[in-house]
């Protein structure tokens, strides 16, 4: 009897070792680097079009979770506009978001990814197709990617907030690889 | 059933004793309105060295448990948007006798900060804490390596269970938030920064 209560407890023990609660990820958080490149870039001023999950895709872009915690965008519950928040307050940062320029930044959210249940390393992973249009006319179009990866942990007190702060550095990173993207700068320059 | 006890004492500990939980404290940088300043024409850099950047600070959080953070790492975009909305660039500069950084980019002012931290709870079975301090020290250097500028600035944010449940450090996000907010009408309003912003 006392073998099988002990059971019990530890069951609810490892549960609560492994498993969350639904939580919110942190808003974006703009990156110095990023601001400044833009700044350096030459780039003409831009508005952000349509974004949203690539139509057909099986897995759904704005549902993550944490080791069975819902993890919500804090943007309406999406992911996709995290992303396109995420460029808004970058382009507006670097005084390049015009709402009536020529240029325009639209894409899709290919991918979003957040592997929690590793006990030692954790990764989130994020893939989107970037369309830039000039007047209309297609100037680029190209899908970029991005990983990052975090010390995880077997308890979950560690590794759920570790994971929930750890998601945005994917989407810093997205933005820093579109903004360093060569054939980008090309299609967006003055 | 020896062993099952103690891996339930290895758990029990590991779940509510001594833990450092991470935290991340950057505010919300967006609250850091740009059209609450009047700009000053220059371009300034501000300092922080690697040692800083990657500096962990721990301090208390509920039931005996610490929270982990890098005060100057997360801090970094919001001194960043602060500089970047008072001033026409800002600049991340590693240390502050960096020559060719300030010639290249016609750096006026070199601030120094320095960020010190502290935090408390009320709970005893939740670890977030419930209040958290931020104290903002920060001198601009001029072009001579004087010091033109000084001045301290302290922000606290306080929060129940019932609003961090969603958001662990949200005591550290609203303490980081308020003193940022006074950092940058400090800066905004600094004579001495206007005036030798337009000097020669």
């Amino acid at each position: 009897m006392a073998a099988l209560q002990l059971k019990t407890v530890l069951a609810g023990l490892l549960l609560a070792a492994l498993t969350a609660c639904s939580s919110v990820a942190p808003k974006y958080t703009l990156v110095p680097d990023n601001i400044n490149r833009l700044r350096d870039s030459g780039m003409e001023s831009t508005r952000l079009g349509e974004f949203s999950a690539a139509p057909g895709n099986p897995s759904d872009v704005n549902k993550l979770s944490i080791r069975g915690g819902a993890y919500l965008s804090p943007y309406e519950g999406s992911y996709v506009n995290y992303l396109k928040e995420a460029l808004r307050m970058e382009l507006d940062e670097a005084r390049l978001l015009n709402p009536n320029a020529n240029v325009e930044l639209s894409g899709f959210v290919l991918r979003n990814e957040l592997n929690a249940a590793g006990f030692s390393i954790s990764d989130a992973q994020i893939e989107a197709r970037f369309v830039v249009k000039r007047d209309g006319q297609v100037r680029f179009d190209k899908v970029l990617s991005a990983k990052y990866e975090w010390e995880s942990h077997f308890v979950g007190a560690i590794a759920i907030p570790r994971a929930q702060q750890n998601y945005p550095m994917v989407v810093q990173k997205l933005l820093s690889a579109l903004w360093a993207d060569k054939d980008f700068i090309s299609a967006v320059k003055k | 059933m020896r062993a099952l006890t103690k891996v339930a004492v290895v758990l029990l500990a590991g779940l509510f004793f001594g833990c450092a939980h991470p935290i991340v404290i950057t505010p919300d940088v967006s609250r850091l309105e740009r059209n609450e300043v009047q700009p000053i024409a220059c371009n300034v850099g501000y300092v922080i060295t690697d040692a800083d950047r990657e500096l962990a600070v721990e301090t208390p959080g509920g039931g005996g448990d610490k929270v982990k953070y890098y005060p100057y790492k997360e801090l970094d975009p919001a001194l960043f948007k602060v500089f970047s909305n008072v001033f026409q660039r800002a600049y991340s500069m590693k240390s502050p006798s960096d020559a060719a950084l300030v010639k290249a980019n016609d750096i006026r002012f070199i601030f120094v900060p320095r960020i010190k931290t502290d935090s408390s709870s009320t709970g005893v079975f939740t670890w977030p804490p419930t209040d958290f301090t931020i104290e903002l020290s920060c001198k601009a250097l001029g072009a001579d390596g004087t010091v033109v500028w000084e001045k301290t600035f302290t922000g606290t944010g306080h929060a129940e269970f019932g609003e961090f449940k969603t958001d662990l450090p949200l005591a550290a996000k609203r303490a980081s938030l308020q003193v940022m907010q006074a950092f940058q009408q400090g800066v905004n309003a600094a004579p001495e920064l206007r005036a030798q912003a337009g000097k020669p």
